[in-house]
Formats: structure tokens, sequence, C-alpha cells
């Protein structure tokens, strides 16, 4: 009753609570009025003049609040407002209004402060044992609840507690008292011979009118009948320090995997993808913002309300040819009635590499272990026995001239990171508004990748007549990011010798002048100083919306969005020198001959119109059939020019003008569209039996004419058996639904024009003139078309014990047919790309659970547990029959999962004995015999096969996954006295990476660093070590693709730790300050793992390491 | 009331949005295949982008490296990107069907003959154009086809009818054709055999720069001969071009100074039958500048080919006898290489193209800033006015290996670093005298004209080496031949074919004298990351790309010696 009661106690104005948003958002300002209603002395007036004929009490009631401060509370069903009345006044007192308003009924009145709440008279007639109680009602912290309904039990006797939290009302002796209030679990009490209560609420965090935000619209979580998952991100922008949105997805939603590969400033998302990689191609799931397609990097942390995450067909099938790959909703926040608020929330902290490098960093034992590995290939040491004592003996005293230097230590420094929000917020009756800014700047832990960026929001919606609302969200960023080339620079890194100086005192960079050494190694900060690059992005998204209520039924949501994002890339590149720091001389030049400048402009933008009808039909009471019928279209254009100058006049001057040496230009052009309508049919037979249908037809512009649309239905029904009634006495179960969907997708991330052959410049010099040519680009496939994923999902959600222990499990079936992939074509078509083909199907099988529980020792011990857990196996169904196709160590082939690896296993480490047995058996090996210290592969094939005794490629085998099959996660959280902690934890199992390149190999190369690892390889005198033999020239003896540089890249990790103290509301009011948090929060602080690389989440050897990141910050509210 | 309006307003919006063109997208930065192949223009791009396709880096840009396969040149290790498609892994033959230098040649030519393929499908269709041009345009395509044809067989089969071939196309083909088998060498041949005397009446005997003519598809003609040992044509093929030649009143000659022929200053000469035009413009200019200089020149070249000991020892002594270093060092005991006198002294004894194609130790270089640079045999960083120049520098600074002059350009000529403005010579008159000689030789013997033909070489005006010995034998005729080639063509890419054409299937051939630990003129290895060229029966051709294979399997059996 309480979430009816509510509504019908305090919300008059009747067509506000017509369409289900609406709804949520009333729930939500009812609960910040009532909770922060402003108690103050006020010096308006108390007094009012009313001329009123025939109206409704409610009508007056409306006027007097429109005309003074007052505000009422009452409960419908105790007062009776529906009273034709008469009232003339003239500047009289409240009290005197409302005796004459009330006279003659049974209403009463108090007064305290501005509020007014109306109750019934207790005019009981020869109640045998009525008393007076009294009581207080509290929150779990023991601040008063203002505005909660208590009843006696099993009558409409009641009342709603005061400003104070205290309520008082006459009830027999042998009756209960119920306590409720939104957001918080009922409470009921016997009364018994007491006549003072106490009562405490608790929260109820789990609550069963929890709304979710869904396609075009919002839901009751109850009456889903799809698998969807939603994470409240209201407190994330005062948590945790996440410099992008999509890390705080990171282990926190069942089916999710969002994995951050790269921890450069600016380029710091994760990719996600949710329940597996269901196609061959892009698997990122589509991501709307607002209804508008968008992006998670658009979204400042802090604006966040909620993220929904739709993750089977019938959810989002709505969203047809773009929603294959699950669909994630972001809904902003909002201003709230009445209330006016101003949060900041700042914080500032400084961040690592996560891993780093083990490498070699002392030169002489560098230069003697590039000496072996060169005389195991049975080349000539570089380095002499006297450079190698000369330096021993000198880098102590001379550094600069002898140095020994780590380089990953001298590129990562720790760097600072911080964010600040201010967020203002409120509204009335007709308007409400929020609006933020905020600067986040994140420094670079390797030199030259700053990231800055200024994001601003303004959410407004008006309620223009009765019948219209206007709402308009303006939001975008202008961010600088230096865009380092960090691939290029950790190759550069890698590719050093830890006897080059980096940087000597007075700022020049150092070479490598030791005798023998490379002339090649290199001297990253050289390249610091040689380029700069900044890229400058303003992006703007503006949507503008119309809510037309024609009926109170019937809605027609109309909205035009716009997004333009301009780009502007200013790269400068100046000639440095490497010097020799023994002679004083340079060394070398490094980098460009002259000085160089780029200049790229790109602008994108994007045009959507939004159109949909919503009718909800109630037949009888407990029948509830909604309706949407919308039209959607999109036009997105990207145009660019780049242009490259040289010579100019002074590296001061980077500009175009200054160039002496003409430059060159290019440009591109691209533009995509698509048109759709859709459909939804929603049927609740009594919160019971849940029906949804959904239908969604899509034309694209990327497809031929013929293949262009497509249709995309699906269907889900749910049973609530904790509805029924032969449920009723299995009283420790809230809320039982089974759940079942099945539903078709669609996928059109393909190229722009795969359909249409185009030829491009290919230009030639003809007797000194520079002549256009025109040649094939890409060859193309006339008859694309959609690829389909059909889903089918069977779930479950369970409640137990007072919803304390929620239980959530799905299982799912995913087939994608007609997959869009650029299967590989020989070159003898001139290495043309490849066109886009229907080709393959790829089933994803899996399920997933989350499970969590949440409850309080005593009464201020609050503690939650809850993780989830997701597994998922991918097999490639149909591919191209037995032939398979090769990408790097992985294979792509019929009946394997996506891309396993495709590797020879490592049998042992060969001596000369073993090699010279082999030999004399007649083993054959390929691409050549091993020497002692190097791999022997296992034979696959036995006696008497073709290949037997031959030891080559053909003897690799299928071996673990390149796709992680399982997820988890694990939120950990309790609250005392104002103090919260909380851990995540994330990780991933069942995935393997192959790690053979850069810092991870035995063939050493003089001027590129030794890791670590291979100090310990295979020697005649370490003859037991599983290390292949160190060495300058392999010749692919070791380094071709086997088992020993597949690594398990599975890992657990404590992504998120947090402290914070929130003080007191009584102690903070007095200052002004509705809310004070001060919080310490840090990410990637630990991680379990046997993977040996950057970092298991990064994987790849040459990007940017992930950052652990500890920050402290505060969140004041006024 | 109201709400009609806005109703209506909103269809208004709706249905103006909703105008039929907004998915029928269409890409604006090329021309559609629908509007190619329509006009005179569109004839004029299509054939441009064969000619693009020449200049390809690994199709005929970088030609020069092939040179580097053979005992004259090397390709250094030089770690890093300059050795782009690793070469030097086929140098000392550590490299596996993978290796990208095997798919980067096999598609960069495969893409010619695709570009080639569709001009001479299409050029036929288009009316308005004038028919002259089209024949014209249509000779150039067969001629840059065969030319691409004979570049594939050259490195992925061997031109001999023991060779396996390769795959055949001569139609446009869609992605599903693109699986053809191997064709052998005589159907290649007889494809190349038939585009080239299709295209010569149409083709002009001279054209501008970077356009083929009759001349060049006649020269390519006589190899397609000479590769598959049919002397007697070959020969008449290059005589008649020679005779013809005469008959037009010498439009080809040998350009009066040999070294300035690979030098911007000497661009524009007769000698240069088909070349590469290039232009200091980024992707219109040439790389061999930058793969052949130093790091004194402007380029801060990367001496990734670098001419071999073996190269430089070989040149004749300005007497025309032979060079040997164990009699030299006997008469000049005081040799040493630290001594510019003795050094400079033992240069000025050779022959004079050994100086021009050639830095050696103690010569001069005008590099960058116009600034003249010394080869000190030992890197010094010593300026002027302490002495006299400033000291050329290798670029792994060692300082103990010859460099390139050849096609190295001089002072500030490069302005972009990968974008030499020295055009690339492809075919020149020098070469086709030689070849002319060398066919003439197999067919009938050192007869007069092909003495008169070495002869020319020889006695280029700044080159002025004495005259073959007169009455010399065939075989001895055939060594002289294939050592001028060497001196005259050093560099230019053409040893490696050379060497298949003569060894690959002579059985007296001791391929194991290919094989060199390649030094410095020191005598040090000049490679510390390991410069032992090995040469085994697989190198004689490169691999079927793996991938191809893969792809493929009718492509299958691999080259010999590339099955992994």
């Amino acid at each position: 009753m309480n979430l009816a009661l509510k509504k019908e106690m305090n919300l008059k104005k009747e067509p506000l609570n017509r369409i289900p948003l609406r709804r949520f958002c009333l729930v939500f300002v009812l609960f910040t009025v009532v909770l922060f209603f402003n108690s103050k002395v006020y010096s308006q007036s108390k007094v009012v003049s009313l001329d009123m004929k025939n109206v409704s009490v409610e009508q007056v009631l409306n006027s007097i609040e429109s005309k003074t401060v007052y505000r009422f509370l009452y409960n419908k069903q105790l007062v009776d407002v529906n009273r034709k009345i008469t009232i003339v006044t003239d500047k009289q007192e409240i009290s005197q209004v409302l005796i004459e308003l009330f006279k003659g009924t049974d209403v009463k009145f108090n007064i305290s402060g501005k509020q007014i709440v109306l109750s019934k008279s207790d005019k009981k007639t020869a109640s045998e044992s009525l008393r007076k109680i009294s009581g207080i009602v509290t929150d779990e912290k023991g601040e008063s609840i203002i505005g909660a309904t208590v009843i006696l039990k099993g009558t409409k006797t009641g009342t709603v507690t005061d400003v104070n939290g205290k309520f008082a009302l006459e009830a027999p002796g042998n009756s209960q008292l119920q306590i409720t209030y939104i957001g918080y679990a009922a409470r009921v009490i016997d009364i018994d011979d007491k006549t003072s209560f106490n009562i405490a609420l608790f929260e109820d965090s789990k609550k069963l009118d929890e709304v979710v935000v869904v396609a075009y619209g919002v839901q009751k979580k109850v009456n889903l009948s799809g698998s969807v998952a939603s994470v409240n991100f209201e407190n994330l922008g005062e948590t945790r320090a996440v410099t992008n949105l999509s890390q705080g997805l990171e282990g926190t939603i069942p089916g999710l995997l969002a994995q951050q590969s790269s921890g450069q400033p600016g380029s710091d998302g994760t990719s996600i993808t949710i329940r597996g990689q269901g196609t061959l191609n892009n698997s990122s799931p589509l991501v709307i913002v607002d209804g508008i397609v968008g992006s998670l990097s658009d979204v400042s942390p802090n604006d966040v309300a909620s993220i929904s995450v739709l993750k089977d067909a019938a959810s989002s099938s709505i969203y047809g040819s773009r929603a294959a790959n699950g669909v994630i909703l972001v809904t902003t926040k909002q201003g709230s009635k009445d209330k006016t608020r101003i949060t900041y929330n700042g914080y500032y902290g400084l961040q690592n590499p996560t891993f780093p490098i083990q490498i070699v960093d002392n030169y002489p034992q560098y230069m003697e272990t590039i000496n072996q590995a060169y005389k195991n290939s049975g080349n000539i040491a570089p380095y002499g026995q006297a450079i190698i004592d000369e330096w021993r003996a000198n880098s102590p005293l001379d550094p600069i001239v002898y140095p020994n230097t780590n380089w990953f230590n001298a590129v990562f420094k720790p760097s600072a990171t911080q964010e600040h929000t201010v967020q203002a917020s409120g509204g009335n009756d007709k308007i409400n508004y929020l609006v933020s800014v905020g600067y986040f700047g994140n420094n670079g832990s390797m030199p030259k990748t700053d990231f800055n960026k200024i994001s601003f929001r303004a959410n407004l919606n008006a309620q223009v007549t009765p019948w219209f609302t206007l709402g308009a969200i303006l939001n975008g960023y202008n961010s600088t990011q230096q865009l380092a080339d960090v691939s290029t620079y950790m190759g550069y890194i890698s590719n050093s010798s830890p006897g080059t100086l980096p940087r000597s005192p007075d700022g020049r960079t150092g070479g490598e002048w030791a005798p023998g050494g490379s002339v090649q190694a290199n001297n990253v900060f050289s390249n610091f100083d040689q380029t700069n690059d900044l890229l400058t992005t303003t992006r703007i998204l503006g949507k503008l919306s119309a809510l037309i209520t024609i009926s109170k039924n019937f809605t027609w949501n109309n909205s035009v969005s716009v997004t333009l994002n301009n780009g502007f890339e200013d790269q400068n590149n100046q000639p440095t020198q490497l010097w020799n720091f023994k002679t004083n001389t340079v060394l070398r030049n490094s980098g460009t001959i002259t000085t160089t400048l780029l200049n790229s402009y790109t602008l994108y933008n994007r045009l959507v119109l939004d159109s949909y009808l919503k009718y909800s039909l109630k037949i009888k009471k407990s029948n509830t059939i909604d309706f949407i019928a919308g039209y959607n279209q999109e036009y997105e254009k990207e145009t660019g020019t780049a242009s490259t100058a040289f010579d100019l006049l002074s590296i001061e001057t980077p500009v175009m003008n200054t160039a002496t040496t003409p430059s060159t230009i290019k440009g591109g052009y691209a533009d995509r569209a698509l048109r759709s309508y859709f459909g939804r049919v929603n049927y609740n037979f009594a919160d019971k039996y849940l029906l949804e249908a959904n239908i969604r037809y899509d034309g694209s512009s990327k497809f031929s004419k013929d293949g262009r649309w497509g249709l995309f239905p699906s269907f889900s029904g749910a049973w609530r058996l904790s509805q029924e009634r032969f449920m009723k006495d299995v009283t420790f179960i809230d809320n039982l639904k089974l759940r079942a969907s099945w539903g078709k997708l669609g996928n059109n991330r393909t190229d722009d024009y795969g359909t249409q052959a185009i030829y491009k410049s290919a230009n030639v010099v003809l007797g000194e003139i520079v002549t256009p040519g025109a040649a094939p680009s890409a060859l193309t496939n006339s008859t694309l078309k959609w690829e389909t994923t059909s889903m089918t999902n069977i779930g479950t959600d369970f409640g137990l014990f007072k919803s304390r222990l929620n239980i959530v499990f799905d299982a799912f079936y995913k087939l994608t047919n007609d997959i869009l992939i650029k299967l590989p074509i020989p070159t003898v078509l001139g290495g043309l790309s490849a066109p886009n083909q229907n080709a393959g199907i790829v089933s994803n099988r899996g399920f997933e659970f989350s499970l969590s529980w949440n409850d309080k020792i005593g009464k201020s011990f609050k503690y939650g547990i809850s993780g989830n857990y997701t597994f998922v196996r991918s097999k490639v169904e149909k591919y191209r029959g037995t032939v398979a196709t090769y990408s790097g160590n992985t294979i792509l082939q019929e009946g394997l999962k996506i891309y396993p690896f495709y590797v020879r296993e490592v049998e042992s480490i060969a001596t000369q004995d073993k090699i010279d047995e082999m030999l004399a058996a007649g083993y054959k090996f390929y691409p050549s015999t091993p020497k002692p210290g190097d791999f022997i592969y296992k034979d696959q094939q036995k006696e008497g096969e073709t290949g037997y005794k031959i030891i080559n490629d053909d003897d690799r085998v299928v071996k673990g996954t390149s796709v992680p099959e399982d997820y988890f996660g694990l939120t950990l959280s309790a609250e005392y006295v104002g103090f919260d902690f909380s851990v995540l934890f994330q990780g991933i199992a069942g995935v393997n990476n192959y790690l053979n390149s850069t810092w991870y190999t035995n063939v050493l190369k003089n001027g590129s660093l030794i890791n670590k690892k291979f100090l310990n390889a295979w020697s005649i005198d370490n003859p037991n070590s599983k290390i292949p033999a160190i060495t300058s020239d392999d010749a692919g003896r070791n380094t071709a693709a086997n088992d020993f540089w597949l690594q398990d890249g599975s890992y657990v990790r404590v992504k998120n730790i947090q402290l914070g103290y929130t003080f007191s509301k009584q102690l903070t009011k007095n200052i002004g300050i509705q809310r004070l948090r001060l919080y310490a929060s840090a990410e990637n602080m630990f991680t379990v793992t046997r993977f040996e690389g950057l970092d298991p989440e990064v994987s790849a050897t040459d990007s940017y390491p992930n950052m652990k990141r500890i920050v402290t910050g505060i969140s004041i509210t006024f | 009331m109201k709400k009609i309006y806005y109703f209506l307003f909103f269809v208004i919006v709706l249905s103006s949005g909703c105008n039929d063109g907004l998915l029928d997208t269409r890409p604006l930065d090329g021309i559609g295949s629908n509007f190619m192949w329509e006009t005179s223009n569109d004839a004029d791009l299509g054939v441009a982008a064969i000619y693009n396709a020449v200049r390809l880096k690994e199709a005929f840009l970088n030609y020069g490296l092939n040179d580097g396969f053979t005992p004259i040149a090397f390709i250094m290790n030089s770690g890093s990107s300059f050795d782009e498609y690793r070469q030097y892994k086929f140098c000392i033959n550590t490299a596996t069907s993978s290796e990208s230098i095997f798919k980067q040649k096999w598609s960069d030519l495969y893409k010619g003959v695709v570009r080639a393929n569709d001009a001479i499908a299409n050029l036929p269709k288009i009316e308005a154009i004038d028919s002259t041009k089209r024949e014209t345009l249509l000779a150039e395509s067969k001629f840059l086809r065969a030319l691409f044809y004979f570049e594939l067989l050259s490195f992925y089969s061997g031109h001999d009818k023991r060779d396996p071939g390769v795959p055949l196309y001569i139609e446009p083909a869609n992605y599903e054709d693109a699986y053809l088998p191997r064709s052998n060498p005589g159907q290649i041949r007889a494809l190349m055999i038939h585009d080239l005397e299709d295209a010569i009446p149409h083709l002009p005997f001279t054209a501008i720069k970077g356009r083929t003519n009759q001349v060049a598809a006649r020269m390519l003609l006589g190899k397609v001969y000479l590769y598959n040992g049919d002397w007697l044509k070959a020969s008449n093929v290059f005589g008649g071009i020679i005779s013809n030649n005469n008959a037009k009143g010498n439009p080809y000659q040998l350009y009066s100074d040999y070294g300035k022929l690979f030098q911007l200053a000497g661009e524009d000469n007769k000698e240069s039958i088909f070349v590469i035009s290039n232009l200091p413009i980024q992707d219109y200019g040439g790389w061999a500048d930058l793969l052949y200089s130093n790091r004194s020149g402007n380029c801060a070249g990367t001496n990734t080919l670098i001419p071999t000991t073996y190269l430089v020892d070989s040149y004749q002594k300005k007497d025309g006898s032979d060079f040997d270093w164990t009699a030299y060092k006997a008469a000049n005991p005081a040799f040493s290489w630290d001594n510019k006198t003795e050094v400079d002294k033992l240069f000025a004894t050779r022959d004079p193209r050994l100086e021009a194609s050639i830095i050696r130790p103690w010569g001069l270089f005008v590099g960058t800033s116009n600034k003249t640079f010394e080869f000190r045999p030992t890197y010094d960083a010593k300026i002027p006015p302490a002495v006299a120049y400033e000291c050329m520098r290798t670029s792994n600074s060692s300082n103990d290996h010859y460099g390139w002059r050849k096609f190295v350009n001089v002072g500030n000529e490069t302005t972009i670093r990968r974008s030499s403005p020295t055009d690339w010579i492809i075919m020149r008159y020098a070469d086709l005298l030689l070849l002319f000689a060398e066919a003439k030789n197999e067919a009938e013997g050192p007869t007069d004209s092909v003495h008169w033909a070495i002869d020319q070489i020889r006695q280029r005006p700044n080159v002025n080496m004495p005259k073959i010995k007169a009455g010399i034998s065939q075989d001895d005729m055939r060594i002289s031949i294939r050592n001028e080639r060497a001196w005259e063509l050093a560099g230019e890419g053409h040893r490696y074919g050379d060497y298949r054409r003569w060894y690959k299937y002579d059985p007296t051939f001791d391929m194991t004298t290919l094989n060199h630990v390649i030094k410095g003129f020191r005598g040090n290895p000049v490679n510390p990351q390991g410069g032992t060229r090995v040469f085994e029966v697989r190198n004689w051709q490169f691999a079927i790309p793996q991938s191809e294979i893969d792809l493929n399997p009718y492509l299958e059996p691999q080259n010999t010696g590339w099955e992994n």
C-alpha cells in the first residue's frame, strides 16, 4: 500500500503521474521533499485571502499552497478532499482559514513550521481503552523521518510523522502500529501497554517496487520479463576515481565483461562485451544515453543516475539492427522538484603503473648477457671486456657518462589525477533542472600523455501546459589530449639500452656510446622532445524533446538530437640530437631531418529524429496492456582534412603559414543513415503473468537495396509465482519469478559502403608531373545484408528473507547467423581489402548468476555482499568447412572456439645428445634444426602418418582460448555510524595470452632491453631451466608459435577499495551543509595472476599500462 | 485544437525527413565503379593507376635491394624499420615462407596485374575516346601486365619450363574466382609475348619520362626470349632495337658521364629507356637515397644496402687487368687503410666506375647542409678547422664498410627523407647493349657485334676502359659479359635475375661460391648481428607466401626448400 498511498497523499496535480517516467520522478521527488523539508523560520505571510465558490477542498488546499509558504501533508483515505465547499476569506490567519475549511468534519490539523498535517480527529465514541500514544520514527542512523505513515494495522486510522519525526495518536492497547515509508521496509509493532515508541526504519534497498530503466521507458523490476541488470550510479562520482564511466561497469554486472586495455589518459575506456563474443567482428554493445545512441565517454561519471544493461533479445530487440551485442542504457540525473541542491564532488590522487616490467638495468650485466647471446648463436660478441670493466668501475663515480638506466622506471613516474564537479539542481512544479560542470585532469605517467577535460551538462524539463512538456539536454566537453604514439614509444623503450642516459641534468638526451653498443639504441626522451601532438576535441550533444499528453493514458514523445564533434590534431616535429657524454659531442641526429607540421581536422555530425506513441489500457482492475509504436531516423556524416608541411620558420611558430616547403593535403568523407519503425506490447495480468512482444524494422544505408531492411521481433513472458495464492504461506520467499524469452537481433557494424566498388586515388609521376590515377580500393559484395542473432534466455529471480537475499539466474543460448566478416582473400587480387561477406555462424551458450545478501547486525552495522559469475563459451558452428583462417597465432575454424591459439607443443629443451639422437633417427626440423638450449617440439604425428618425424608447423595443435570464458565480480560492503567501506573484486578465467614480443623473448638484440626472466635461461651451467637459451638470431627455432609463450591470462583483481565517512546530518545542518562525505579510494591495488606481461587486462606488450590509483575525495551538498 | 496543430506540424517534420534518399548514401572520396571507365579521362586515370603500381616499393621502386641477394651487395640488419620486409633474413637464409617480403612483393606485383587486367578489359568498352589514344593506352597496359608477370615468374617460379609457374589472371576477377592454380611458365610466356607483340606497334618510339615506349616493350620481349634461352630470337629483338635506334638518329644513347647518370643532375639523359619518375614530394619520391646513403646524407641514410668487398675488389684495374690484393700489397708494402695517400693511390688505378658507384675510404662526399665530408675509415667527431672535412658516418658508425654513391643524392637534394627526387632507372640503353651481347654471344659466339656492344659500355667517355681482347673464346666472352654487368649495373637490382638466368640450371655451378662472410674493407665482419650470406637451392626463388598457400591450396606444392 505504501507507494500508492504516498502518491495519493501529496500529489494532487493529476496530469503528472501519467507516465511511468514521471511516476519514477515523483517517487524520487516526494522522497527528497519529505526528507529534506526545510523547517526554518520564514518571514512570508501567514495570512491568506481566498474567494472560491463550489470548489473541492483539494482545490482550496492547492490555492493556499500557491499563495503561502505552507504545504499540506495528508492521507486521502483519511481526509475527504473532494468535498465541495465555498470559502471567502480576507487576509485571515491560516489557522482560522483551516478551522473554517474543516468546520463540521472530523479533520484536525496541526501546523508545524510551514507544514500542515491534516489528520482525522479521534471522535471515537465510548472507546473502551483508547489511550494516547506517541513516538518518534527514525532511520537506522537515528535521524528522524519526516512524513512516515503510522496507522493502526487493519484500520484506516493513522497519521504521518511531523518534521521532527514525531507522531501522536490514540489507539486501543491490543492493536498494532504499522509504520511505512517509501524506500524503507515497513514495520509492524505491538502497542501492548506502551505509550511511547522509538521506531527505527531500515532502508530497503531491494524494494520490490524498484523501477529500472528499459528501452523507451521504465518498468517495475518485478514486472520485467526480459533479462535486464541495472546499477545505481547515483554515487559513482563521490566514491570512485574512475577515469572513464565504462570502468565503473567492471565486475558489477553478471554477463558483462568490461576490460581496460590501455591506461593512457583519455584513451582509457574499457572494451565491453555482453554475454561473450557473439560475432567475429566488433562485438561491443550499443550504448544509449538518455534515449540517444552515444558513448560511455560522453557522460561524466558524476552525472549518471543509473545504468541498465539489456542482455537478452527480448529487452533489446526494440533497438533492432544494432542490438545484437546487447544494449547499455545510461540515464543521467534530473533536477528534483522543490529542492535546490548544490553539490561539489572532488578528488585528487596519484597513480603508478600496475606492473613494472623486470628488466636488466645493470649495463655491465647487460653487455655480458648480450655477448653470451651472440656467442650462443655463433656470432662475434659485440662488447669487449675492457668496456665492461670500465663501466663497472666508473658507473658509481660518474653515472652521467656510465649510466645504468632502468628504462621502464625512467619513463613511468607517479602522476596526478584529479576531478572536480559542481552540480546544481532544483525546480518547482513546472520546471526542474540539473546543471553540472566538471574538470577532469589526468596527467600521464608517461611524458606527453596528459589529458584534460572540461565537461558540462544541463538537463531541463518544463511543463509548458498541462498536456505539453518540454525537455532539453545539452551536454558536451572540451578535451585536450597529448596524443603520444604510445605503441611506438613502447617499442622505442624496449629497443633501448641500459647504457644510455635518458637525460642529463642540463636536459640533453643521451645516446649509446659504448664501443660495441648499438647505435640504433633509442632514447625515447629524444622522441618526447621531437614531437608535440595535441588533440583538441569539442563535442556537443543536444536533445530537445516534446512530450504531448493526448489523454490520461496516451502520450506522444518526440525528440530531435544533434551531435557535433570537432577534432583538431596539431602535431609538430623537430630534429633532436643524442649526445655522447663521454666525449661531449653529438652522437647522432634523431628523428626528422626538418621541422614538420601536421594539422588534421575532423568533423562529425549526427541528426536523430525520434517519435513514439505510448498507450496504456486498463481492462478491469488487474489487466494492463501497454503499447508503444514509434519511428526513428539517424544520419551521420564524417569529414576531415589533414595537411602536412615542412621546414617551419621555427619550431616556435607551428602554424602552416610559416612552413617553407609546400604541404600535402588529404581529406576524407563518410556518411551513413538508418531508418526504423518499432513497437512494443506489454500485457500484465495482476502482476502475476507478464507478456511482452517487441518488433523493430530497420533500414540501413550500409547494405544493398535488396538486403537493406531487417525485421527483428522478440517475445518474452514471466510468471511471478510469489504472487500466487499457493505461495502465500511460504513466507520466506518475497519474490519468485520465472522468465523466458526469445528474439532476433541485428548487427550492422560493417563498412559504410561495402556494397559499392570505389576507385580511389592512385597517382603517379609522369613526365615530372603528378598525374592522377584511380584504382579499385576494395573488393565489394553487392549482396550484403544484416547479420542476425537469435537468442533464447531463461531465467529466474528470487527474493528471500525479506529481500535480504536476492538471486538472479539466467541461462542463454545465442546463435549468430550471416556473420559479417572479411574473409581473407588471396593477394592475387592485388592486396585489395577483402569485402564483407555474410558467412559463418557462431554460437554462445552460457549462464550467469548474481547473488546478494544485505543485512545488519545490531542497530547500526550494515553489511552487504554481492557477487556475480558468468560462464560463456563460444563455438564457430559454421565457417569455411575444413579450411581455417590464421590470425597471428590463433586459428578460426569450424567446430572450434573463436580464435583459440594454434601452437606447437614444447616437449623439452634440446641438448646436443638429444639433437644428435633425433637426427640419427631421421627427424627433420623446420624452420631449422635446434641447437642446444632450443625447444624440441612434440611430433604430433604417429608412425605411419604423413609428417611423422617431421617437426614443423603441421605439429601445431589447438590450445587455450583468446576470449575469456569465465568472469566474475564480488562486492563487499559495510557501514557503521557514518563510516562506509567497500571492496570490489573483479576477475576473469579461462583465457590465454600469447606473449612473445619486445620484452618477452629469448632472442636478444643488441640495443634492446632484456627481461630479467631470461637471465635464468637454459645454458650448459643451468641445464634444468625450462627457458630456452638466449640467442641473437633465433631463425624461428624458438619463436615459431608454441605453447611456451602461451600464458594463462586469468586474474583476480581488487578493482576498488574505498573507505568513506559521512558526517552526521544533525552536525552539518548547523553549518548549512546537507551532506558532507570524505573518502579515500584506490583502484587496481592488488592483482593475483600468473600472467607475466604488462597487465592481464592490457595483455598487449606495447600498450600503455594500467594504473594503480589512490585518491582522496570530498563530497559536499548544500 | 492546438494538439491537432502540433500533430500536423510534427507529421510535416517527420515526412520531410522521410525523403527516399536518406538511405541511399554514396562515398564521395572515390569514383563509384558504376561511373568508372566511361570517359577518356577515366581511361587516363585507370592507366595511370597501373603506372602507380610500378612505383610500389616491392614492384620496382626499391628494385635495387635485389642486388643484396647476390654477392655484390648485402642487406644490413639495421634493426630498424628500413629493412622493411626483413630481406636481411633472406640474405642469411633464416627466412620462412611467412616472411613479409614474400607477401609484399607478391601483392605489389599482382596489384599491377589486377589494374592492368581492369584496364585491358574496360578500355575497349569506352566509346567517348579517340581510337588512337585508346590503342596507345591499351598497349601501355599490356606492356605493364607483361612486365609484372615477368617479375612474378622471376621471383616466384623461374622462367624455365622445369619451373612451377605462377597463377595467371588475365581478366578482372572477383573474390570468389581468385583461387587459380599455378600456370606453367610456358603459358605465362605466351601471354607476355602476345601482349608485347600486340603493344609494340601502338607504342611511340620515345615517350615522356615514366611512360613506356616501343623500345621498352621490345627490350622486355627480348628479355622474355633471353630468360627462356631462346638466344637467337632474343638477339634478333635486341639487335633490331639497336639498328632501329640507329636509323632514327639515336634517340637512345649512352650518357657521357657514368656517375652523373644516377644523379639528379643527370636525370634528363638519353640513356634511360623506362624509369620511375620521382619528385621531392611525399609519396612521389624515391627510397633509394635513404636505403643507399649514409648518415651524413641529407636524408640521414641508413646504409641498408651496402656494396660488398667482393664487388669492390672485382673491379678491374685501368689497364683492363684483374685486381689482386696479394699482388697489390706486395707491391705497396706501405698500404694501410688509415693512410689517405695510399688509399687514394689504390683507387686511382681502378675502373672509374668504382669511384663513381662507391664511396670508398678517404673518399669525399657532399652531404647534408651541402657540407663536404671525408669518409675516414674510423669515425671521429672532428670538425673543421681542426681537419679539412667533417667525417662521414655510416649508419652504424663503424665506418668500416663501403657505401654507395650511385643513387645517393648530393648535398641537400633530398628535402624529404623518404622522397628522393632522383629517378629510378628500370631499363637503360647500357643494359640493352649488354643483353644483346649476351644473347648474340650465346647464339653465334663472340662476333664483332658482340665486341662492339660490350666495348661501347667500356668506352663510355668518362669510363674509357680498354676494349675486350679480340679473338677471345665464347666462354671467355661470356665471363666478360657477366663481369661487365656487375660493374656497369651494380646496385640496380638486376644481378639476382642474372644469376638465376645463368646458374639455376647450370650443373657445373658451385653454389657455395655465393656464400661469404660479409666483411668490411678491413676484413672485419660488418654486421655484428651476424652477416654471413647463406645461399641454398631454395634461395633461387622466393617462397610462395605462406598465407597465400593457406588460402589457396591449389598453389601447392610450395617452392622447393620453403615447405615449413
